[in-house]
């Protein structure tokens, strides 16, 4: 039997048709791996220290003058709430609480995300625009 | 949905003639009987357009393998005369009825039992049988559903769905039977409430079919496959003994761990089962069952 296999491409080109939860999903993922990427870097900066405090300081000072930088940290502020508040939707998912519940969850984690972000906008780009 | 302004389609604008009858007698004569069969079935659809509350346009993946027109993957139209009560089922049978009886789709019972009906509509797998047209955007566009290879027009290759639900043996199979021959297997009340819901599944693979993760990795159980395993292994009537067995099938790497909570099975489900919660369910029993702390 010769049969049509649509391909992958075409599979996986139904994001349009993504319901809430599966959005979710794939926010967690995304923000999940940033966050992993942002762990190294992280590190990178903080292991400055090992070399004296002056070193450290002047790496710090160096990076929080680029304007870049301060929009960078909202962006990873953005993606680290995001990923906590869907953490703890799929927390109550994993012990069966509220599962009908679990469409408004996920809006009601990303309303909350970006108003924390708009509230923190202030903090991270104060005197530097 | 908008009702369409109505347009004769191209094929039913010929006026009708006088069969013509050519010298070779019988050949010519039945080609001109078909004509007019032709031209009945014409003129039966418009007097069914003017008729119609609204007009429906259909759009069908058209696909065959076989057919040399068909070997490319195309959309076809057709315009249904739309009538209050119309589900999309029965406008895919007006259009093979009337327009092209090479159309294929799977039906049956016509009333959501058999699940043999489960299409991609407008975006979402959904039973034909069971979705009205008046509750869908117009134009109605219809596909097989989806991570399924297409065998021709809209009927999938269900091979594979099947295997996965064999693979959790949907039997019930009690480890022991009640001593007197004809004695009942008895079943609480509040057991039966547990596992009522998984009992309606119809086998129509549309959960299947939504699943992200199912579509990527071929060995995952899939929802259809769990929901059977978690109405058999919630039954306190097997035993424990088959209930270790089915735990076994179902904690396995493929089984319900390679479920992401996406709820896009719970959520295109026409028996409206909780497919999601009875896989967190066994999830749960399965981490209960293996998690020692003595």
């Amino acid at each position: 039997m010769s049969t049509l296999d649509r391909g992958t491409v075409e599979n996986f080109g139904r994001w349009r048709e993504f319901s809430a939860g599966m959005w979710a999903w794939v926010f967690h993922k995304f923000t999940g791996w940033v966050l992993v990427g942002y762990l190294f870097t992280h590190i990178a900066v903080l292991s400055t220290a090992t070399s004296g405090a002056e070193l450290y300081n002047s790496t710090l000072v160096g990076l929080e003058s680029l304007l870049v930088v301060r929009f960078l940290e909202v962006g990873l502020l953005a993606v680290a709430v995001f990923h906590i508040l869907n953490g703890v939707r799929l927390l109550f998912v994993d012990l069966g609480v509220g599962l009908t519940a679990q469409d408004k969850s996920f809006y009601a984690s990303l309303a909350l995300t970006g108003v924390i972000v708009i509230a923190s906008i202030p903090t991270f780009l104060g005197g530097a625009v | 949905m908008s009702t369409l302004e109505h347009e004769e389609p191209e094929t039913e604008t010929e006026t009708e003639t006088q069969p013509q009858f050519d010298q070779d007698g019988a050949v010519g004569a039945a080609r001109a009987l078909e004509e007019s069969y032709g031209e009945q079935r014409a003129r039966r659809v418009d007097e069914d357009l003017d008729d119609a509350d609204e007009i429906v346009e259909l759009k069908v993946f058209r696909y065959d393998p076989e057919v040399e027109e068909k070997e490319e993957p195309r959309f076809d139209s057709f315009l249904v005369p739309f009538h209050k009560g119309m589900t999309v089922l029965d406008a895919l049978i007006y259009a093979r009825d009337y327009y092209d009886s090479s159309l294929t789709f799977r039906h049956s019972c016509q009333q959501a039992v058999c699940g043999s009906d489960a299409l991609y509509v407008n975006g979402s797998q959904r039973l034909g049988c069971k979705t009205q047209l008046a509750d869908l955007e117009d134009p109605v566009r219809v596909e097989p559903l989806p991570h399924q290879e297409v065998v021709k027009d809209l009927v999938v290759d269900m091979e594979h769905f099947y295997e996965q639900m064999h693979a959790v043996e949907p039997f019930f199979d009690p480890d022991e039977l009640p001593d007197g021959e004809l004695e009942e297997q008895r079943q609480s009340p509040e057991n039966r409430e547990e596992v009522k819901l998984s009992t309606r599944c119809i086998w129509c693979g549309a959960c299947m079919s939504s699943c992200n993760i199912a579509a990527g990795n071929n060995e995952y159980l899939g929802p259809a496959a769990i929901n059977k395993a978690y109405r058999f292994a919630m039954d306190e009537r097997e035993g424990e003994d088959r209930k270790q067995e089915r735990l076994r099938i179902i904690e396995q790497e493929h089984g319900v761990w390679r479920c992401q909570t996406q709820f896009s099975c719970t959520e295109v489900c026409p028996k409206d089962i909780p497919l999601t919660e009875h896989i967190q369910e066994l999830k749960r029993e399965s981490v209960k069952n293996n998690l020692k702390f003595w």
